[in-house]
């Protein structure tokens, strides 16, 4: 009996957590909710670091700032994290995608 | 006439003399028309020396690479880029059709200084500090 008790109680708080998340909407790359606290979260209006600056060029050859947008996996950073505008994000794909057949950026995490 | 810029990974075995053979092979083959309206030719020439590659090509860790700026016909360079295939000192290459034809300052064996005036000054700056 006991054991059944636990175990739905383990249930409640598993079911618990994604009910708690459409009160806050999507917590926009922010930690996740702390459960009983006070809900905290600073929401960090994102931009895309292209339009702010329009010096940056996206450019397949400059491996240091394409390696800002991968992953330590080596896979591309999705535009819902980084915040980059569609259009960016295209170029920064294709250019990304150009540095990995030059092996100028890694292709996986095998080769950092 | 079309201009592309050309990224070409050469083995780092590759002599200096052997380097040099196969730019000005480059070269001739871009040349390698009867009417002269439709000679290629090879604009600027940007080496970046040789670098680690992020995943080993071929079995090379390391690749010498150089990054040609060419104004040419379409069927010239793919007849040179099938040359480039056939080549076995040549790790990879890639060829990027430019929109417009840059735009280099007089001097165009100081490569950092001649990209600045065609791109961004950022991508100069990477050019230089790759060359370090």
């Amino acid at each position: 009996m006991s054991e059944q008790e636990t175990r739905t109680g383990e249930g409640r708080t598993y079911d618990s957590r994604p009910a708690g998340r459409p009160a806050g909407g999507r917590p926009a790359g922010g930690r996740p909710q702390q459960q009983g606290g006070r809900r905290r979260f600073y929401a960090r209006r994102k931009f895309c670091r292209f339009c702010a600056n329009e010096n940056i060029k996206i450019d397949y050859r400059d491996s240091d700032l394409l390696r800002n947008f991968i992953t330590e996996r080596g896979k591309i950073v999705p535009r819902r994290i980084s915040g980059t505008c569609a259009p960016h994000q295209r170029k920064l794909a294709e250019a990304i995608k150009r540095a990995r057949n030059l092996a100028l950026i890694p292709l996986c995490a095998k080769h950092f | 006439m079309r201009c592309y810029e050309m990224v070409l990974i050469t083995s780092p075995d590759l002599s200096n003399e052997g380097h040099e053979e196969l730019l000005s092979k480059v070269d001739k083959i871009l040349k390698k028309k009867k009417k002269k309206v439709e000679k290629g030719e090879i604009l600027n020439v940007n080496q970046w020396g040789v670098r680690r590659l992020s995943a080993p090509i071929e079995k090379s860790e390391k690749g010498r690479y150089d990054i040609l700026t060419l104004k040419c016909l379409p069927d010239s360079l793919s007849e040179m880029e099938r040359n480039l295939r056939l080549s076995g000192d040549v790790l990879r290459f890639q060829t990027i059709r430019l929109k417009s034809e840059p735009v280099f300052e007089k001097a165009p064996e100081k490569d950092a200084d001649a990209e600045a005036g065609s791109e961004s000054t950022k991508e100069a700056g990477v050019a230089a500090s790759a060359e370090q």
